[in-house]
């Protein structure tokens, strides 16, 4: 491609139809558009069916390079080799090395990803594999020829991972990390609590390498992990339990003998208007069923209809009471 | 308190949708549809008509007879319906223009493009879209390529791409139109020997 300034928009024939079109498409897209500007658009597109195609096929090729965005070149791609050379000179063991690794790759670099509150977002990688972000989540990716490593900074992801058993995928969660075996999972990650859930297939899950007594735990189908700062335990879920914590993917949560407090808490990830219920046996009221995640009014008129529970909105919040 | 029974609701939940494209019905349709068969039908102009300086107005005129054809009825399989309709044009700018040797007519009237080769399987084809993308943007030159993943990552303004770049706001609407035309023409599969036009 040459790097003339020159846009073709006077070429004859389809060339000059392309120029415009790529011309209307940046300006619509990445200047300021007026009222005016979309009156002239919508005629150039009503000139004639070539005009529309030419600019469906730049929204098109757009949105195609969404999947793009993982492929770039890391930024930093250089720091590895003289942070490896200082420690192997320095003569400390292989292990120390692996730890230097660790510690390098546990600090988070690559391409940003993020979702605000009640935000949904997915990203595809560069292998085929899919992350679809939760809401009010954070993520950074680096994919290089010879990692794929990405941080969960906040918030929850879900991964369906194409497995490559020279280049795992790692997801770093503070000082601990979670590495694909070929599988889909979970990871979820409030405040200081981290779970993960495997979905289907099998992830290791390590703690923190410089941790005393670190060990490795194996994690198939159904199994989730939860995991403080100062305790750790392994359950076994049912598929259905599974797949009814995957409901944000389709914009809902499903809960399922759920105490009522607990399902405020969830709906409020996705929400800024929260809901607050004060009385603290209000809250243990079991409920069960499927809500909008993005919907709090909703939550309120199932009180008042199902529990007879009174709700009202409050300084931009919603007050459930009796 | 704690002993009120559960309670039990399905309510239709309002999707959250994140949509990218904007494009009326029939523009989604030839997004999804049509050009991702675009390297078929360059490739298959490629080799029915020498001239490339023709070859975008060709693609031109057989997406605009399918979107007439379209406006009343969607093609389906869109792939044998594409490849006629390429066929159809090459004929008729042959006849009209007279250039090329009259084999390659005898050849394309013959053509059962119902017997055409098969395209790649979706496996084959969704691994090399994949290679594809990667190389599409590997390829733009460095300035074009940072506009584009500025825009496309970061979703910056043309105004604030100019400024971290720190180059004039001109420059990077260049650099954005330039950028988008390539990537249109890479991703949906500019033929290999394009690929090193100037």
């Amino acid at each position: 491609m040459s790097e003339s300034l020159g846009d073709d928009l006077d070429a004859p024939g389809a060339t000059g139809v392309e120029a415009r079109a790529s011309d209307w498409f940046q300006r619509r897209h990445f200047e300021t558009w007026s009222d005016t500007d979309q009156v002239h658009f919508d005629a150039w597109l009503s000139e004639s069916p070539a005009h529309e195609i030419a600019y469906w096929r730049l929204e098109g090729a757009w949105a195609r390079t969404k999947k793009l965005v993982a492929l770039r070149p890391p930024r930093t791609p250089e720091r590895r080799s003289p942070f490896l050379v200082r420690i192997a000179a320095a003569g400390i063991a292989a292990i120390a090395i692996a730890v230097g690794y660790w510690i390098y790759q546990s600090q988070p670099r690559g391409i940003a990803y993020a979702t605000s509150v009640g935000g949904h977002e997915a990203v595809m990688l560069g292998d085929g594999s899919r992350i679809e972000l939760n809401t009010d989540t954070a993520m950074r990716v680096s994919y290089t020829s010879n990692e794929r490593i990405i941080w969960l900074e906040k918030g929850e992801a879900y991964f369906e991972v194409v497995h490559d058993s020279d280049r795992p995928l790692v997801v770093f969660v503070g000082d601990r990390r979670v590495t694909d075996l070929g599988t889909k999972f979970i990871v979820r990650q409030d405040s200081a609590r981290l779970e993960v859930a495997v979905v289907e297939g099998r992830v290791s899950f390590d703690e923190a390498a410089e941790q005393q007594g670190a060990h490795t735990l194996l994690l198939s189908q159904g199994d989730t992990v939860v995991a403080t700062p100062t305790a750790m335990s392994v359950t076994r879920k049912l598929p259905h339990e599974i797949s009814n914590e995957l409901g944000w993917r389709r914009g809902v949560l499903i809960f399922d003998g759920t105490p009522l407090a607990e399902a405020a808490n969830e709906i409020n990830r996705y929400n800024v208007r929260k809901i607050v219920i004060a009385d603290r046996h209000l809250g243990k009221i079991s409920v069960t069923g499927t809500l909008s995640a993005n919907d709090p009014d909703q939550f309120m008129r199932m009180t008042r209809y199902l529990l007879a529970l009174h709700g009202e909105r409050a300084e931009g919040n919603i007050q459930i009471s009796r | 308190m704690a002993d009120i029974p559960d309670t039990s609701l399905e309510i239709t939940a309002n999707f959250r949708s994140s949509s990218v494209v904007t494009a009326p019905d029939l523009g989604s349709w030839f997004i999804r549809e049509v050009f991702p068969l675009e390297a078929t039908l360059m490739q298959f102009l490629q080799r029915y008509w020498r001239n490339e300086s023709d070859l975008a107005d060709l693609k031109q005129d057989v997406y605009v007879r399918i979107y007439e054809a379209a406006k009343t009825t969607r093609p389906n399989p869109v792939r044998p319906f594409l490849l006629t309709i390429a066929r159809n044009i090459v004929i008729d700018k042959v006849r009209k223009e007279q250039v090329v040797p009259i084999e390659a007519v005898t050849d394309l009237e013959a053509l059962n493009i119902a017997m055409d080769v098969p395209g790649p399987d979706r496996t084959a084809a969704s691994r090399d879209d994949l290679r594809r993308l990667q190389s599409a943007i590997n390829r733009l030159p460095p300035r074009y390529r940072e506009a584009v993943v500025l825009a496309q990552v970061e979703g910056l303004s043309s105004q604030e791409i100019a400024i971290r770049m720190g180059i004039t706001k001109s420059a990077v609407s260049h650099y954005l139109k330039r950028g988008i035309r390539s990537l249109a023409d890479m991703l949906y599969g500019e033929p290999q020997s394009m690929r090193s036009r100037p």
